[in-house]
């Protein structure tokens, strides 16, 4: 084209539009790809419930892979971790307290929507198994 | 005219859109006959807030600047307490949107001046919209006192408090089309103006130049900005990579380069399309810019978008997102630029764009004389003026 030509970008748009659809529809574009990007490209997120992970604990087991202090390394992480439980034990309370609300909360509007999806199939089944008049 | 411009921070080294908005406005206004002051902070941060600067007055050009201490902030834990809440896209309750403003840079000295300021001026100009000095200043003498909001569709422009100051003032002055068009969605109908940035003409870039900068052999498009999330950046390297691994009908592939900081961990495969340029000097930027097949810009969190007038003035054409209304409506109205909506048409505009090369000289024509004609620094001033005049009479 001229370089001269004043340019209809929407009629551009449209028409690179019209092209992604028709090879979409040709199957064009691989869907392995596309899956592979998005999991390359997705922020890490877990396959488990969300109250799999609600309740926090302030402890972990305690354990040192190195040969011949490993007992006296796990009782120094001990002693640290019965030194600082007065301040970290209150904290993952704190945080479990809200996880387990906000997951109440979730859990009872995800009732009340599936309700409100059935009562609407319900509905429509009602409505095109009536005889037309 | 007589004014003042009221900002959270000021000056030339102050990274920050609206920042560097104000001090355009500012210093361009007092150099064309215009009383011009500037009501700002102490800070230069706007994590720390700390008071780095002197409490006083001091001039930039003509323009006069009075300095004001920024309060102790009630509660600096709320912010990173909150933050992550906001960023997540979750309303705040009332209590907490005002808890987190209060933490935004409150000066009661800059207020209280403003009671003096407003009996020798014919307005009061604020901005941005989201911070504290703004959201209580302005609604202190609201007939005199306009708003250059930089409004992006984020949590902070739903806050009540916003809402309200935003609703009451005399009148907003917005950078785009498409951020009146959000403000009306987000707080209705309210007097205001379209005025814009302006623009400096740019000695004509080099495009060697640029290639050589870059350092590539092929074909390049690029980006300049901080390289985040909330700005999309990861989103256009994850199409940039797709459309190398795949859904190009072009023979060869293309590099990204990008310019500006980043603060994104880009996976394996983004890092081997990225050239990352760091910071460059202006002439530097022109060059890479002119060089590319196409600029990108997917962020929708833009009232303006520097980075698509810079890529015009390099007669470069731009590649946006579909859903972003500003930088979408400015492809609209010069007609250079693309807008798309997944990484299928961003693979098909830049094969266009790669395949028919006259196009994009067309294109990068087209928005040059688009900038140069409604983003030169005369047309910005005179409807500034303009603006100023009918909101705040």
């Amino acid at each position: 084209m001229s370089d001269t030509e004043s340019i209809d970008v929407r009629t551009l748009v449209a028409d690179i539009e019209g092209t992604v659809e028709q090879r979409r529809r040709a199957g064009e574009y691989s869907a392995e790809l596309l899956q592979r990007l998005s999991a390359d490209f997705a922020v890490a997120a877990s396959a488990d419930p969300p109250e799999a992970h609600a309740v926090i604990r302030s402890s972990r087991a305690l354990y040192s892979a190195r040969p011949g202090v490993g007992r006296a390394i796990v009782f120094g992480k001990r002693t640290i971790r019965r030194l600082t439980s007065w301040y970290i034990h209150p904290i993952t309370e704190d945080q479990t307290n809200f996880n387990l609300a906000i997951l109440r909360e979730l859990r009872a509007l995800e009732k009340r929507v599936k309700a409100l999806e059935a009562d609407t199939a319900t509905n429509d089944t009602r409505a095109t198994s009536r005889p037309r008049e | 005219m007589k004014l003042a411009f009221v900002t959270p921070r000021y000056g030339p080294d102050i990274v920050g859109g609206a920042e560097r908005l104000v001090r355009d406005f500012a210093t361009r206004l007092a150099d064309a006959g215009d009383a011009v002051e500037v009501l700002t902070t102490c800070a230069t941060s706007l994590f720390t807030w700390a008071n780095d600067l002197p409490v006083g007055e001091s001039l930039d050009g003509t323009v006069r600047v009075l300095r004001f201490a920024v309060d102790p902030r009630p509660s600096p834990e709320s912010m990173a307490r909150l933050q992550p809440v906001i960023d997540m896209g979750l309303e705040l309750p009332d209590e907490l949107a005002d808890e987190w403003l209060a933490n935004t840079g409150l000066s009661s000295s800059l207020l209280d001046a403003l009671d003096d300021v407003v009996t020798r001026v014919d307005a009061i100009v604020f901005a941005p919209y989201w911070v504290a000095n703004t959201v209580r200043g302005a609604t202190r003498h609201p007939d005199k006192s306009l708003i250059i909001p930089c409004l992006h569709d984020e949590a902070y422009a739903r806050f009540a408090s916003v809402q309200t100051t935003l609703r009451g003032v005399a009148g907003l002055i917005f950078n785009a089309e498409g951020e009146a068009r959000l403000s009306e969605r987000l707080i209705g109908t309210r007097p205001s103006r379209v005025v814009g940035v302006g623009f400096d003409a740019v000695a004509a870039p080099d495009v060697r130049r640029g290639r050589s900068g870059v350092g590539v052999d092929g074909d390049f498009v690029s980006y300049a900005g901080r390289q985040e999330e909330p700005k999309r950046f990861p989103l256009l390297a994850e199409w940039v990579v797709g459309y190398n691994d795949g859904l190009r009908r072009a023979a060869t592939p293309v590099t990204l380069a990008a310019m500006g900081t980043s603060a994104w961990t880009a996976p394996p495969r983004a890092a081997a399309v990225i050239r990352s340029l760091g910071f460059v000097n202006e002439p530097t930027k022109f060059d890479v810019l002119a060089a590319s097949v196409a600029v990108c810009n997917l962020s929708r969190n833009e009232s303006f978008s520097y980075l698509v007038m810079e890529a015009w003035l390099a007669a470069t054409p731009v590649i946006v997102h579909a859903d972003a209304d500003v930088t979408r409506g400015h492809c609209e109205a010069s007609g250079a630029g693309l807008w798309v909506n997944d990484i299928m048409e961003f693979s098909e505009a830049l094969d266009r764009l790669r395949g028919d090369p006259a196009l994009g000289v067309a294109m990068g024509r087209a928005g040059h004389a688009f900038v140069t004609r409604e983003y030169s620094w005369a047309a910005v001033l005179d409807r500034l003026h303009s603006a100023i005049a009918a909101l705040a009479a």
